[in-house]
C-alpha cells in the first residue's frame, strides 16, 4: 500500500493483490454482521445474544435512559446499517481481488475511511483491543493473525486521514 | 420567551403547562462523544472538523478532551439535533450519545 495522494481532485494509491485479498476479506466479515447474515444464522431460530460487534458499530443513542435509546434506534438503525452497508459495497467495487491502482472522488474516500474504521472497531471488540496495546507487539506474542491485519489497517486509516485532512486543511 | 410564545399559540393550556414546558426546553441537550480504544486521535479530530465545521485548534481541544478525561460534549441544542448528531456520529463509527445537558 503506497500513501494515498490527490491527482487532479481524485485519491489515488496502490494496494498489492495479498493486501487486496485482507481488506476484501475483513470488510466482507463486518458486511456479513451488518447485514444480519452473521449473527441471525440461517437456521431460522431464535436469535441468540446481540453480536458485540454489531453492537459497537450500531450503538445506543442514550446511555441510561430505555426508552430514549429505542427511541433513537427505531430512528436511526435501518439508516445507519444501509449507509455502512453501502460504504462497504463501495469499497469491494474500487479495489480488485488483484489489487493494484484505486482512485476514489471524494466521496469513495469518505467511505473507505468509515468503513476501514467499521472493520478496525469489529476487530477491536472481538480482541479486546485496549488502549495501551501495540499491535504489532501483540501480533508478535500471540501469533494470532487478527492483530497483524489490525496494525496494517491502523496504518491504512492513518494514511487516509492524513490524505483527507489535507484536502480539508 | 419560550413560555410567551407558547401562551401565545397555545392559550387554551394551563399556565402550569406552559410553565412546564418552558423548565423542559430551557434545559438544552447535549451530544457526548466517549473515549475508546480504537479510534485513532488524528481521525476523531478529522471527524469534529468534518461534521461540526470546528477549526482545527477547536477539534484538537475536543479530541484531547476525550482522550485525557474520557468524554466530551461536542455539541448543544435541540434534542433532534443532538439526535442527527448523534447518529452522524455512529455513521463515522465514533462511540456517541445524547442526553440532557446535567
Amino acid at each position: 500500500m503506497t500513501p494515498f495522494r490527490w491527482n487532479r481532485g481524485r485519491l489515488v494509491g496502490d494496494v498489492e493483490p495479498y493486501e487486496a485479498a485482507l481488506l476484501r476479506q475483513v470488510v466482507a466479515d463486518v458486511r456479513d454482521v451488518l447485514s444480519g447474515d452473521a449473527s441471525d444464522g440461517e437456521s431460522g431460530g431464535s436469535a441468540g445474544a446481540p453480536d458485540p460487534v454489531a453492537e459497537r458499530l450500531l450503538p445506543d443513542g442514550h446511555r441510561s435512559d430505555r426508552d430514549l435509546a429505542n427511541d433513537y434506534r427505531s430512528l436511526t438503525e435501518a439508516g445507519l446499517r444501509r449507509e455502512k452497508l453501502a460504504d462497504a459495497a463501495l469499497l469491494l467495487d474500487t479495489v480488485s481481488e488483484s489489487g493494484g491502482r484505486v482512485e476514489l472522488d471524494e466521496n469513495g474516500a469518505e467511505a473507505w475511511i468509515r468503513t476501514i474504521n467499521d472493520v478496525r472497531l469489529a476487530i477491536g471488540v472481538r480482541l479486546d483491543v485496549r488502549e495501551s496495546d501495540d499491535p504489532m507487539d501483540r501480533a508478535e506474542q500471540s501469533g494470532d493473525p487478527r492483530w497483524a491485519a489490525y496494525s496494517w489497517l491502523t496504518a491504512v486509516q492513518g494514511l487516509l486521514v492524513d490524505a483527507l485532512s489535507t484536502k480539508h486543511g | 420567551m419560550m413560555a410567551a410564545v407558547s401562551g401565545i399559540l397555545a392559550p387554551e393550556r394551563t399556565e402550569e403547562v406552559v410553565v412546564d414546558e418552558a423548565d423542559e426546553s430551557d434545559r438544552p441537550w447535549v451530544t457526548i462523544v466517549w473515549n475508546d480504544p480504537v479510534n485513532l486521535m488524528n481521525y476523531v479530530t478529522y471527524v469534529f472538523r468534518k461534521l461540526f465545521g470546528y477549526d482545527e485548534p477547536t477539534a484538537t481541544k475536543l479530541m484531547l478532551q476525550v482522550h485525557h478525561e474520557g468524554r466530551a460534549i461536542v455539541s448543544s441544542g435541540a434534542k433532534e439535533r443532538m439526535e442527527s448528531d448523534t447518529s452522524r456520529l455512529h455513521a463515522y463509527g465514533l462511540w456517541a450519545s445524547y442526553q440532557r445537558d446535567s
